[in-house]
């Protein structure tokens, strides 16, 4: 029988490297991955926290998975687990990413970033942050305020664009500095971190 | 120059506090089963009945990093075999790859195929010198002191491929004592799941492939394993096979000299949802030919068949209630083992909170 296991399975790596390179543009493959029926893959969908680093740990924690996912989650809710750090306070759900044509994680992310600045406008529907002049106490003679647009559903690079402009006061009137293409690029970097964390924290 | 130090005071140096990481998360999660399960035996045994009850508590506690790394361990409190498990530490990286450090070393159990089979605790196991493989996972044993990488989705730029690798070490004294058990050293293993759409149905095909040397002079095979599966799920209809081959050693139940054994595994099972109820069922085969460490064995194999059989029912978010029956045909050396021969059933619920 392993002379036919590993026929199989030469027989199904070359069919594998044939079909992937069938392959164009990159795919959201998130709603595959939702019915893998691997062992790991529906461990790690389930939300159960039992360890799974041996193969009765694995029969246990795969068990317990099952029976999340067939229930739609424990007697605290869908994600495994209760948060011992944040017991008797409102339980934070996951309201974003609804209907929104653009990443919620870039979206929460930008908020999350910019967040000391006014907002003039936030269009989670187009994806378009705008903030009021920000003037920070230790230089009264400068501001600066912040637009950020996110592009589209991916969270990527591409996906998201900040420009900031900035304004030197002199004798009185406010003159417009040239765009710091650095500033904008660190800013998109906070943004982006940012926006991996929460998608991490949420995962 | 004075905007820039605009830029670093309102917004970048802003920006740094707002990157602070944020505080390390600690959560508790668990299981409970309870209920009654009985056996009838092929022997002359009386028929039995036992309660049935087992616990599991887990902790997990995680901190995510300024950089978006996600680093997280915990531990088990498993009642039902009264041990401490501990997880090792996992990083999780910003795209979605993990490395598992200590308590790591098996990556083909990472990809193994749930292949549908019956739920429920029910069982006619006892203590035996049967050796016939019971889980595709046969062979699957590292040493702790290892490492396990996985992807993230969508692999080396294939749709719908993962894939892990694992190593983990040990160097323990020799042991040149025929009956000894002998302990795992050195174990390599690697592990992929693919998983495509066809028709209306999505498949995933999971395997892998394990090695580990042991420290017996006497043994003339090593934990050398490789297992294949294929599940397809179309609409509420699962339907799934998975088969294993490989060599392993391994000691009785019955206690007794380790042996060394050269087995196969096979399973496969169907389930069905409908609404909150789950029906499978599910059939295992193996068989194994055991012989003491170094000596080739002329005797049949040990084989074990089983036929199960289960309904649950979705009582509510974490609440499962199960009927479940297991018919196990078992022989030892060619000779049937009406000890751990016959049917069981087993009547519960499961409680994951």
């Amino acid at each position: 029988m392993r002379k036919k296991i590993y026929l199989y399975l030469s027989c199904l790596i070359p069919l594998l490297a044939l079909y992937s390179c069938n392959g164009g543009d990159k795919k959201d493959t998130s709603e595959l991955w939702e019915k893998s029926m691997s062992s790991g893959d529906i461990i790690e969908r389930s939300g159960t926290l039992m360890q799974d680093s041996s193969p009765e740990d694995r029969k246990r924690a795969l068990d317990d998975a099952q029976n999340r996912l067939r229930t739609g989650g424990g007697l605290f809710g869908k994600k495994g687990g209760v948060d011992l750090l944040n017991l008797g306070q409102e339980k934070q759900t996951a309201t974003i990413g609804i209907g929104m044509p653009i990443n919620p994680y870039l979206w929460k992310g930008s908020l999350e970033t910019i967040s000391f600045m006014p907002l003039v406008s936030a269009d989670p529907f187009a994806g378009i942050i705008i903030t009021d002049w920000y003037n920070d106490a230790d230089t009264p003679t400068e501001r600066c305020k912040i637009n950020v647009f996110i592009k589209g559903l991916e969270m990527k690079t591409q996906n998201l664009k900040v420009n900031s402009f900035c304004q030197t006061k002199v004798n009185g009137s406010w003159i417009d500095q040239p765009v710091n293409k650095v500033n904008n690029a660190k800013l998109e970097n906070a943004i982006l971190n940012k926006a991996k964390k929460i998608k991490i924290s949420q995962s | 120059m004075k905007k820039e130090l605009l830029v670093a005071t309102a917004l970048v140096s802003t920006l740094g506090i707002a990157g602070v990481a944020n505080a390390a998360s600690m959560s508790m999660s668990g299981a409970h089963k309870v209920g009654v399960s009985g056996k009838d035996l092929d022997s002359s045994t009386t028929n039995s009945r036992a309660s049935d009850q087992q616990s599991t508590f887990s902790i997990s506690v995680s901190e995510t990093t300024d950089a978006g790394m996600k680093i997280s361990t915990g531990f088990d409190l498993a009642e039902e075999s009264h041990t401490y498990d501990p997880s090792g530490l996992t990083l999780t990286f910003t795209d979605g790859s993990k490395l598992d450090l200590v308590e790591a070393g098996t990556a083909t159990a990472s990809h193994v195929a749930a292949v549908p089979g019956a739920g429920g605790e029910q069982g006619v196991s006892a203590t035996t010198t049967n050796n016939a493989p019971t889980a595709l996972t046969m062979a699957a044993a590292s040493n702790a002191v290892g490492f396990e990488y996985h992807t993230a989705a969508d692999a080396f730029g294939v749709e719908g491929l993962k894939a892990s690798v694992s190593f983990a070490s040990n160097d323990v004294a020799l042991v040149t004592v025929a009956a000894q058990t002998a302990s795992i050293e050195s174990t390599y293993s690697v592990g992929v799941t693919y998983v495509t759409t066809a028709g209306d149905s999505t498949v995933t095909v999971a395997g892998g492939f394990v090695n580990a040397s042991n420290n017996s002079s006497a043994t003339t095979k090593e934990n050398e394993a490789i297992q294949f599966g294929l599940v397809a799920v179309t609409g509420d209809l699962t339907v799934g096979v998975g088969i294993a081959s490989g060599d392993y050693i391994t000691t009785p139940t019955a206690g007794g000299d380790a042996v060394q054994v050269d087995g196969e595994f096979t399973s496969a099972g169907v389930s069905y949802v409908s609404g909150d109820m789950t029906f499978a069922v599910g059939m295992t085969s193996s068989e194994g030919k055991d012989e003491a460490y170094g000596t080739a064995s002329s005797s049949s194999a040990d084989t074990s068949d089983s036929q199960s059989a289960s309904i649950a029912y979705a009582v509510a978010s974490g609440v499962t209630a199960t009927i479940g029956y297991t018919d196990v045909d078992d022989s030892d050396e060619g000779a049937a083992s009406p000890n751990t021969s016959g049917s069981s059933w087993y009547v519960g619920a499961t409680v994951s909170f």
